[in-house]
């Protein structure tokens, strides 16, 4: 899986962009993700716990998030157990952009087509 | 680098029934998914549960809710397409990877056909939740022992007549004493339910302060945490200034002061020394918050006075059974030492758990019986579905019979499909069940005692798995076997499409379809027999007014109004000016209002009749003090006589009312105006020689439905006492604000708080509320009942007339009428549904019995009921049957037989 070949031509689900764009910034646990994204997207997108799960999941099966031990924090402890924290990749930093091009991309076409909206 | 989520205030961690429910659903999951990220499930779980109960309940619930749909669909969703790759395990098939695989292709095989998954799961989830919900309510109130120590031991010790051994009433004092003496008993002490006013402490406030005869800490087993229980001693007159504590008062109040023994408190005006604080969680009766000892002096009458409620710990070694005999034997031993005040009375012993949820006890296992009726339904339901569709999959499983596959392995399969839909549709169910839970704590608080205990725990978990596997079984074991019986002969004519089945099969269809209408009667009738005894409720004519009538009660602190001489006028002064208040037609007060709290009974005598011997062993009445404007405020009407002046105050001759009873108990064949009466029981104000001027009639003044005792009505003015309940009768459309009341009782004094605020319609509605409560319950089921067995049979209807399409085609071309099409298809339907009428009214006949206790002046056979309920069940049958047989009588029979 490389981000030019099979997946960065494809579009990315909503989902699937707001995680890794809220992971570019920091790194973060499950739990901060789901806020995060919600936070990030004005309440548009607020996934469960499984369909982020999910995510998570897929996006580490294609190399493009991966896991950090909590000890890389101070080994800090949460109710008894380290957190996990999910980091971005190269990888996929490369699929973000790549997204993040193809929607600036659509954006200019729409631009040219449909006029300024008023503000 | 701070989280979204940085903050770091404690969140409170689910409970643990949550937490264990979240990680059965994450059995949903395939293992390799869980593996790796199921702990970060639950771990995220539990920081949004904390998160959500910063919210409120209602929120975590809500979330609960989400978070099961939602790992569910993904769950199932991960196990039809895997986010991680799978790296194939080669090697012989074993019993768990053929397991898995059936599992895969059921999902797989549901997820083609929604609509049928879908139906599916609504049945069972509606069956298994409601189910699930009453279950914890059987396990929290009726199961799990009392919260204290030996609770066998705990005996109520009430007092009753031989003639109607199972009316429980109070003991007297004198007969308590004995029983105390007993060897049965280690030890009985009796309280009486009161109030004290707690001043000094801030605001004036009333607080729930409970008269026991002697500490109630030794009957329960329990020591003080500080200091002293109470003793009889401190009864005794004079010695009665003195408190225990609860440990909730100790501590919201007193700071959970270590030196508060010896500190006084200020109760009714007077100070009180704190003797004693009682161990935590420790407030019987419930709701009480401090105990104080009875005042024996209060008590003017002897055995007959029956003020308490009594309660008692059996000495070690002595049986129920044999504490029984021996109290027995006392009981017979006082009616001959006092024939009057102790004749016919016997004294029931009953355990406290009994008596504490004795009276709920038949209604909730009949919950649970109505409710295991849907559950018997919905399986039917369901049940019918899979046949229909074992029908239509003849084709698949000749296909694979031919290919190889075994009976065995066949019917396995199918019991794998039954199985994923009962856990699928049982943990929906469970869902539906934590909603259902909480929402029946709220909804009954003040119907069923220990509401409050009850919760999803790993009783009620087991209870719900152990339900979602027998309704696999009862579901999926017919449809099983019908595969494997067909596989061997299925395989040689793989083609063949019945037109309706086998015979066996129809058989069965119309067993399952009566056996439904049936089980939807019953429901349906015991709903019916209980709204018609609800109706009777609301018809009971009380013999007062219940609407438009708002009343509280004032107590005044006893050192600041020590006689009669400085409350009354307090009473006249507070009735004056809420009578100036626009929109009050009237307003009076009285000791013991209709279905209110307060009560007080005492002998009688009537003057010119020999005293009984000994002196204190004469009838009993009533005794009901009320001012001038109480009788008008309530609209009791005056039978014979004159009703209560504003001259029959301070100074005039004490005169008194009596209702009907009293007359025929007391004066039969007399005239009893003018005549004079003494009561035994008072205040401790006066006692004098009452002349009757009036009759009353008698009145629902203790409960709606009993008879009401022989009752006296006498002027505060002559009597007390210095607790009264206000009521306020105000204009149709109009109402007086509790603010109104408040201040107009604070500017008289700011001492003395305003409690115990309710309408009279509150007071009748309390009364009804068990009913209501079994009735709603009972008829949410019936409905629910109803619901399932229609669209069952529209289900099986439709699918029979679809099967019927080439016949009904060629009856159509060959010239059949179509209405004459539309009564054939509609038979197949009804002739199942009369016989299930037919059953279900024997069964609803035979069930009632056990509905008896809850109905109210509505016989258990009423035939309008039956005949009711029976119409609306066929009514609805009968729509059923009628669309899908018109739907197949408008086929184009060129159309239905080209199909073939």
């Amino acid at each position: 899986l490389s981000p030019s070949s099979s997946r960065g031509a494809e579009p990315l689900s909503a989902l699937d962009f707001h995680v890794l764009l809220v992971l570019a910034t920091a790194d973060l646990y499950g739990y901060a993700i789901m806020k995060a994204v919600e936070t990030q997207s004005r309440g548009a997108v607020s996934p469960e716990i499984g369909s982020l799960y999910r995510v998570i999941g897929r996006l580490m099966n294609a190399g493009w998030v991966s896991e950090v031990e909590g000890a890389e924090y101070g080994a800090e402890l949460h109710r008894g157990r380290p957190r996990r924290y999910y980091r971005i990749t190269p990888l996929g930093r490369a699929a973000l952009e790549a997204e993040a091009d193809r929607l600036r991309h659509i954006v200019s076409l729409a631009n040219q087509v449909l006029p300024e909206a008023p503000r | 680098l701070k989280g979204p989520a940085g903050t770091r205030q404690p969140l409170e961690d689910p409970p643990p029934a949550a937490t264990l429910w979240v990680r059965l659903l994450l059995l949903a999951w395939p293992p390799s998914f869980r593996s790796r990220l199921a702990d970060e499930m639950e771990h995220t779980f539990r920081e949004r549960w904390g998160a959500a109960r910063l919210e409120g309940r209602a929120r975590a619930a809500r979330l609960l809710f989400s978070t099961t749909i939602d790992l569910l669909i993904s769950g199932v969703a991960e196990r039809v397409s895997p986010t991680f790759v799978h790296r194939p395990q080669h090697g012989r098939a074993s019993l768990m990877d053929s397991l898995r695989l059936d599992v895969r292709f059921a999902l797989r095989s549901l997820l083609r056909r929604p609509g049928f998954t879908l139906v599916v799961l609504l049945t069972l989830a509606l069956g298994v939740g409601a189910n699930t919900a009453i279950f914890s309510v059987v396990n929290g109130v009726l199961l799990r022992p009392l919260p204290w120590p030996d609770q066998d031991r705990l005996i109520r010790i009430s007092a009753a007549d031989e003639q109607s051994p199972d009316v429980l009433g109070s003991m007297s004092r004198p007969d308590l004493l004995d029983v105390d003496a007993t060897q049965a008993f280690e030890v009985a002490v009796g309280y009486t339910g009161g109030n004290a006013t707690l001043t000094g402490l801030g605001q004036a406030e009333a607080l729930s302060a409970t008269r026991v005869t002697a500490g109630l800490l030794s009957v329960f087993g329990l020591s003080p945490r500080l200091g002293r229980d109470l003793t009889q001693a401190d009864t005794e007159t004079g010695a009665h200034e003195v408190v225990v504590l609860t440990h909730a008062f100790w501590v919201d109040r007193m700071g959970a002061d270590p030196n508060v023994l010896n500190r006084s408190i200020e109760l009714d005006g007077r100070p009180h020394r704190i003797v004693g604080v009682a161990p935590p969680d420790f407030a019987y009766p419930l709701g009480a918050q401090l105990w104080r000892p009875y005042e024996v002096d209060l008590e003017g009458c002897g055995r007959g006075c029956h003020t308490l409620s009594a309660i008692g710990r059996l000495a070690d070694g002595v049986t129920l059974e044999e504490a029984r005999g021996e109290v027995g034997a006392l009981a017979e031993q006082l009616q001959q030492a006092f024939p009057d005040s102790n004749f016919q009375k016997v004294f029931q012993l009953v355990t406290l758990e009994e008596t504490t949820v004795g009276s709920v006890k038949k209604g909730i296992w009949l919950l649970l019986g109505a409710v295991g009726l849907v559950l018997l339904i919905a399986c039917a339901n369901v049940a019918n579905l899979m046949l229909a569709r074992a029908q239509t999959r003849t084709g698949e499983v000749a296909v694979r019979a031919a290919i190889g596959a075994s009976g065995k392995r066949l019917a396995g399969q199918v019991l794998v499909e039954s199985l994923v839909l009962a856990l699928l549709g049982g943990s929906l169910g469970l869902g539906l069940a934590f909603a259902g839970t909480s929402l029946l704590r709220d909804i009954s608080t003040a119907t069923i005692p220990r509401i409050n205990e009850v919760a999803v725990d790993g009783t009620v978990l087991a209870f719900t798995a152990g339900v979602t596997l027998l309704v696999a079984l009862m579901f999926g074991l017919a449809p099983a076997l019908r595969v494997a019986r067909s596989a061997p002969s299925a395989a040689l004519s793989p083609l063949s499409r019945g037109s309706s089945g086998t015979r066996a099969e129809a058989h069965s269809r119309t067993f399952l379809l009566a056996g439904e209408v049936a089980l939807s009667l019953m429901l349906l009738a015991g709903a019916g027999l209980l709204l018609k005894s609800f109706a009777r409720l609301y018809a009971i004519d009380p013999g007062y007014e219940t609407e438009g009538i708002l009343r509280f009660s004032l107590s005044l602190p006893e050192a600041e109004y020590p006689d009669l001489e400085s409350f009354v006028p307090f009473f006249e002064q507070v009735e004056a000016r809420i009578a100036a208040q626009p929109g009050v037609e009237a307003v009076g007060s009285a000791f013991g209002p209709p279905l209110g709290r307060g009560d007080i009974y005492g002998s009688v005598r009537m003057e010119g009749r020999p005293a009984a011997t000994p002196p204190a062993e004469d009838p009993v009445a009533g005794i009901r003090p009320i001012t001038p404007g109480y009788l008008e405020t309530m609209r009791i009407p005056v039978v014979r006589g004159r009703s209560l002046a504003e001259s029959d105050g301070a100074g005039a001759p004490p005169v008194a009312l009596v209702n009907e009873r009293f007359v025929r108990e007391n004066f039969p064949n007399e005239d009893p105006l003018g005549k004079r009466v003494d009561v035994t029981a008072n205040f401790g104000y006066g006692a004098p020689t009452w002349t009757v001027v009036g009759v009353l009639p008698d009145i629902r003044t203790r409960s709606l439905t009993a008879e009401p005792p022989a009752e006296i009505y006498v002027p505060q003015a002559h009597f007390g006492p210095i607790s009264m309940t206000v009521s306020v009768r105000t204009a149709p459309g109009s109402s007086i604000p509790l603010a109104t009341l408040e201040d107009i009782v604070r500017s008289l004094d700011p001492n003395v708080p305003i409690r115990a605020v309710e309408t009279v319609e509150q007071a009748v509605a309390r009364q009804v509320a068990s009913t209501r409560f079994f009735l709603s319950l009972v008829g949410l089921f019936a409905l629910l009942a109803l619901l399932l067995a229609a669209t069952g049979l529209y289900g099986v209807a439709t699918f029979l007339a679809s099967r019927r399409r080439r016949e009904v085609g060629i009856r159509i071309a060959l010239g059949a009428p179509r209405p004459q099409v539309v009564g054939l298809i509609l038979l197949q339907g009804l002739r199942p549904a009369l016989f299930g009428v037919v059953l279900g009214l024997f069964g609803a006949w035979a069930a009632s019995r056990s509905l008896e206790s809850l109905l109210f002046e509505v016989d258990r056979t009423d035939p309008f009921v039956y005949a009711g309920v029976a119409a609306v069940l066929l009514a609805v049958v009968l729509v059923a049957c009628l669309i899908p047989a018109r739907e197949a009588s408008r086929v184009d029979p060129v159309e239905a037989l080209r199909t073939e």
